[in-house]
């Protein structure tokens, strides 16, 4: 039913709990058919490829977060009002874990041995990352992200070619289309 | 002299039935809907757009509700929001229609108040409902097979849906523990119906509005029969703000905006019908019908907890090409019973359907360790997400405990926070009474049992019983004493006259099940009442 409608995250008490993180939206677009890529920085979005890679690994026979563009999803959702509102908060993050990736030796997330990003993302998920963010909330959203990006319909900008819905073997996609019916 | 002669707030559940009555009656009804007015040619399948942002209801940056569920800090949500659109909460529901049974109407005189709840008998009882029970089934439109329903009721108008093979393996699997199931009724089309296209199955059901009209909402069933009589003024994105008093102290108008201006609908009675934590907000914010001290009180949702069964491909009930979307069993077997395990006599139901269509949702669930753990990432995750979609397939169980009402669930208004409109928002604190949680444990137990009778791997989902946000109500009970409550049997408020209340907020008792069709039935009643006081002249 209908009770799936959990939501997710708190996002207003996202940005609540992170005063220290001045907000800039982004210009608001409400159709995402024409929005431009461009609420992240190549650094922050190489950051978010990186670590969706290693949230939603893939492999040979099912395509991962890297193979279905989950970071550009990311991008396109945070121009979008109002998740847009999340885009300071979405940076913040990425800086802190490029800065964790140079206590590491790395110039950023992504340089780094994949053991040693995962140990990144796992300080996060587990809110040990020394930072004043909101750590797990933020791993939570990253990663509800990752999933949406997987799964949702190519014109957000993720699940490229519908590789994620070929991955999953989502049935029937025609009927996606209104009126479309069982053969 | 009013605009009109009933101002309805709201067109869901309670405010599209009462409009349909009312005109059809022949009086005049504007009704002021916070949302847009979609068609069905407006609905699409978008999983991320309709199901995962806020298509239906206000986004938590704008219009939030403060929410301190079981004991955690409030924090500013979408939770508590319903539907705003044309249509309400009828709109995107999955339509499960159940009858309250004769007893859900005097529980506590019948089987007694659990200690620290504060339930109460209807002021009603079944027979004065049942009339309209089966009225509204013809109307809007329900599929079922009635003799298979444990009490006796006229038969629906239109057959059972068609069912996912997998339906003769759990109905097998329920008769070998000695249960017994039904189809569960809903209120989408198995045939074409009133002018109305018959369902084509095509999935996109629960959170999504209908294409093709085929989904018994208010928006596709009664509001255009209001419309054809000619006496509805239909306002969309009217947000309603205050009720408005005569000098007799008699509701007479409400204040509403569509965003820039201030506007005033007047009526000779005032229908509120919001939602229960929307109604209780808006009457609280106007403070009015509040001598009780009731209003807001008693929220009331559902005792809800989720399992699932998980069935290894290949695998007979699971081929590819044929599968029809549904799956509906409902067991009812607790729905009042005497076994030692639970702590009342009315526990509730035991639901069983197919996973949601939006995988999603499905992965999400897949990858949950529940609130303390992360969720499942890496390596891990890509298994998980194969072993979901890939090598099984799911039949998922969920319970509709009884919610007993009890101090620690109610709606008030949020003395600092405020919405877009500079309208204090709603603050809403919730648990479970402790018999609810225990019935919805025993009552999962009992639907897992079934699961593995099926031969399923079962995988109880990691998260303690919840509410069910969407079946909200309660907060401006009907009662028969004026200090346990907020309304009469008629729907009237006992301090305001000609102020109504015809929605979830009016319901005494939530029923252990889903109960919009018990809102729709109460609504029509109620507007009847409405209807029949206008023709005496006593408006």
């Amino acid at each position: 039913m209908s009770l799936r409608r959990r939501e997710f995250l708190d996002l207003v008490a996202l940005l609540i709990a992170l005063p220290a993180c001045k907000e800039k939206p982004p210009p608001a677009k409400q159709e995402p058919t024409v929005a431009p890529a461009g609420a992240l920085d190549p650094q922050a979005y190489r950051t978010f490829d990186a670590a969706a890679a290693r949230i939603l690994p893939g492999d040979a026979t099912f395509a991962g977060a890297r193979e279905t563009g989950v970071a550009a999803f990311i991008d396109q959702q945070l121009t979008i009002a109002p998740m847009s509102k999340l885009a300071p908060l979405m940076i913040a993050l990425a800086h802190a874990l490029d800065d964790a990736a140079r206590a590491r030796g790395g110039s950023e997330l992504g340089v780094l041995p994949p053991a040693k990003q995962d140990e990144v993302l796992d300080a996060l998920a587990r809110g040990a990352l020394g930072t004043k963010l909101p750590e797990r909330e933020l791993f939570r959203l990253l990663h509800t992200f990752v999933l949406e990006g997987f799964l949702s319909d190519p014109r957000h900008g993720g699940n490229h070619e519908q590789r994620g819905w070929r991955a999953i073997d989502f049935p029937e996609p025609h009927l996606r289309t209104p009126g479309g019916h069982h053969s | 002299m009013s605009d009109y002669d009933v101002v309805i707030v709201g067109s869901g559940a309670g405010g599209g039935v009462a409009a349909w009555a009312l005109t059809a009656a022949g009086l005049r009804v504007c009704v002021l809907e916070k949302g847009p007015h979609y068609t069905d040619a407006q609905f699409f399948h978008d999983e991320l757009t309709i199901c995962r942002r806020w298509f239906f209801t206000p986004n938590p940056f704008d219009e939030p509700n403060l929410v301190a569920a079981h004991g955690k800090p409030a924090s500013p949500t979408s939770n508590g929001w319903i539907s705003c659109c044309v249509g309400g909460g009828t709109v995107h529901m999955s339509g499960f229609m159940y009858r309250l049974r004769p007893d859900d109407f005097r529980l506590r005189t019948l089987h007694g108040a659990p200690a620290n709840s504060t339930l109460v008998d209807w002021p009603i009882g079944y027979a004065d409902l049942a009339p309209y029970y089966e009225e509204i089934e013809r109307v809007v439109g329900i599929s079922g097979d009635a003799t298979k329903l444990p009490d006796q009721q006229p038969a629906f108008p239109l057959g059972p849906i068609a069912q996912h093979p997998v339906a003769p393996l759990i109905d097998a699997a329920i008769a070998k523990v000695g249960r017994r199931g039904y189809q569960t009724p809903r209120a989408i089309l198995s045939g074409a119906y009133a002018g109305r296209a018959a369902c084509h199955y095509c999935g996109f059901c629960a959170s999504y509005g209908c294409e093709t009209g085929a989904k018994s909402s208010t928006l596709t069933s009664v509001i255009p029969l209001a419309q054809r009589t000619g006496k509805l003024e239909l306002v969309p994105n009217a947000m309603a703000l205050a009720i408005e008093k005569d000098a007799r102290g008699r509701a007479n108008a409400v204040v509403w905006t569509d965003g820039t201006a201030r506007h005033r609908a007047s009526g000779r009675a005032i229908v509120i019908a919001a939602g229960a934590v929307q109604t209780a907000r808006l009457l609280l914010a106007s403070d009015v019908a509040n001598q009780s001290g009731m209003l807001g009180k008693h929220l009331m949702f559902s005792g809800q907890r989720k399992s699932s069964g998980r069935f290894a491909l290949p695998h007979a009930s699971f081929k590819r090409g044929r599968d029809f979307p549904f799956l509906d069993r409902t067991i009812a077997d607790y729905y009042l019973t005497r076994d030692a395990r639970f702590a009342h006599a009315k526990a509730g139901l035991i639901m069983f359907l197919l996973p949601h269509i939006n995988p999603i949702f499905q992965a999400e669930q897949a990858a949950d360790r529940g609130e303390d753990e992360p969720p499942l990432w890496g390596a891990a995750l890509t298994k998980r997400l194969r072993e979901t979609f890939l090598e099984s397939r799911r039949v998922e169980v969920e319970t509709f405990a009884e919610f007993f009402p009890h101090a620690g669930s109610h709606v008030a208004l949020d003395d600092k926070l405020k919405d877009k409109y500079g309208q204090p928002v709603a603050r809403i604190t919730t648990s479970l009474h402790p018999a609810t949680k225990q019935a919805a444990d025993v009552l999962l137990d009992e639907g897992e049992r079934v699961l593995a009778a099926a031969g399923a791997t079962v995988e109880r989902a990691p998260r303690p019983a919840d509410v069910y946000w969407f079946l909200q109500a309660g907060t401006a009970r009907m009662v028969r004493k004026a200090s346990d409550g907020v309304i009469g049997a008629d729907g009237q408020a006992f301090d305001v006259g000609n102020l109504y209340v015809a929605d979830g907020a009016a319901l005494p008792t939530a029923g252990g099940a889903p109960f919009t069709l018990t809102i729709m039935a109460n609504a029509l009643r109620i507007a009847r009442g409405i209807a029949a006081r206008a023709s005496r002249g006593e408006l």
